[in-house]
C-alpha cells in the first residue's frame, strides 16, 4: 500500500515531522531532496524569493505527478511539500520525500519528479534583489536551459 | 439586421479569467471579464486576454489554458467549464 501526501504551505518546512511519512519497515532506502532559496543568479543577489501559487490546481498537479512517480518508480512513499509566499534565502522552498524496498527507485524519483514540477505545477517565483527591484520568473525553453546549465556548474 | 451578425456575436458569452504572476501584476487585476463566442476555445482566450492587456503579447504566446484546474490544448473549446485559468510558464522549486 503507497502513501502520497502533498501539501502547500505558507510557513517554514518542518523537514523533521516528514521523516514520519516515509516511514515503513518494508522499505530499505528514503531519499530527500531539499531546494533552497539560493542568494545569486549570475552575477545578481537576491534579497527575498516570494512564491505565489493557483491552490488548488498545483495541488492537483502535484497530486497527479506523486501517484505518477509511485507507479513509475515503484515507490512505497512520497512526500512533496512546496512552500508559497516569501521564501527568505537560505531556506526550503520545496521538500521531497520518498521511500523504497530499493536504492536505485527513490534515487531516480527524485530529479524525475523535480523536472515535473518545474514544467507543469502552476507555482511562480518572484525575485527580489538586493537594489530593491523584482522580477517574476517565467523561463521559456530557452531561459531553462540557461538556467538548467548554470544549476549544473 | 440580426441575420447579418456573425453566429458567433448572436451567442457571445462573457467569461471570467484567471490571471496570474507577471500577467497579473501587467492587468493590475487577478481575473478579466472577457466576450468570447459559445464555442471559443483556448486559443481564443489567449488571444483576448492578448488585446487587453498588450505589454503581456510576448509571454501569452508561452501561457497555457487550464480548465477547471487542468491543462487543456489550445484547440479545446471552453465548454461548461466553470474555471478558466491562463498559466504562464512555471519556475516553483
Amino acid at each position: 500500500m503507497s502513501e502520497c501526501y502533498v501539501e502547500l504551505t505558507e510557513n517554514p518546512i518542518d523537514a523533521g515531522a516528514l521523516l514520519t511519512k516515509v516511514g515503513d519497515p518494508d522499505v530499505g532506502a528514503h531519499a530527500w531532496f531539499y531546494g533552497v532559496t539560493r542568494r545569486t543568479t549570475g552575477d545578481r543577489v537576491t534579497s527575498l524569493l516570494s512564491y505565489e501559487a493557483h491552490p488548488s490546481m498545483a495541488v492537483a498537479e502535484l497530486k497527479r505527478l506523486a501517484a505518477e512517480a509511485i507507479e513509475r518508480f515503484g515507490l512505497n512513499s512520497i512526500v512533496v511539500v512546496h512552500r508559497v509566499g516569501e521564501v527568505p534565502v537560505g531556506e526550503a522552498s520545496v521538500v521531497l520525500g520518498c521511500s523504497s524496498a530499493h536504492r536505485k527507485s527513490s534515487f531516480a524519483a527524485l530529479p524525475w519528479l523535480m523536472d515535473q514540477i518545474k514544467t507543469d505545477v502552476p507555482i511562480w517565483k518572484r525575485e527580489t534583489y538586493a537594489d530593491g527591484t523584482t522580477q517574476w520568473v517565467h523561463p521559456t525553453e530557452s531561459v531553462v536551459d540557461e538556467r538548467e546549465a548554470e544549476d549544473d556548474a | 439586421m440580426e441575420n447579418l451578425l456573425p453566429e458567433a456575436y448572436k451567442t457571445a458569452m462573457q467569461r471570467e479569467i484567471l490571471l496570474f504572476a507577471a500577467l497579473r501584476d501587467a492587468a493590475g487585476t487577478d481575473s478579466l471579464v472577457i466576450d468570447v463566442g459559445s464555442d471559443a476555445t483556448a486559443a481564443d482566450v489567449i488571444c483576448e486576454v492578448a488585446q487587453r492587456v498588450p505589454s503581456m503579447q510576448t509571454l501569452l504566446a508561452s501561457c497555457r489554458v487550464a480548465l477547471d484546474s487542468r491543462y487543456v490544448a489550445n484547440t479545446q473549446p471552453l465548454g461548461t467549464a466553470t474555471e478558466i485559468a491562463i498559466i504562464p510558464p512555471v519556475s516553483g522549486g
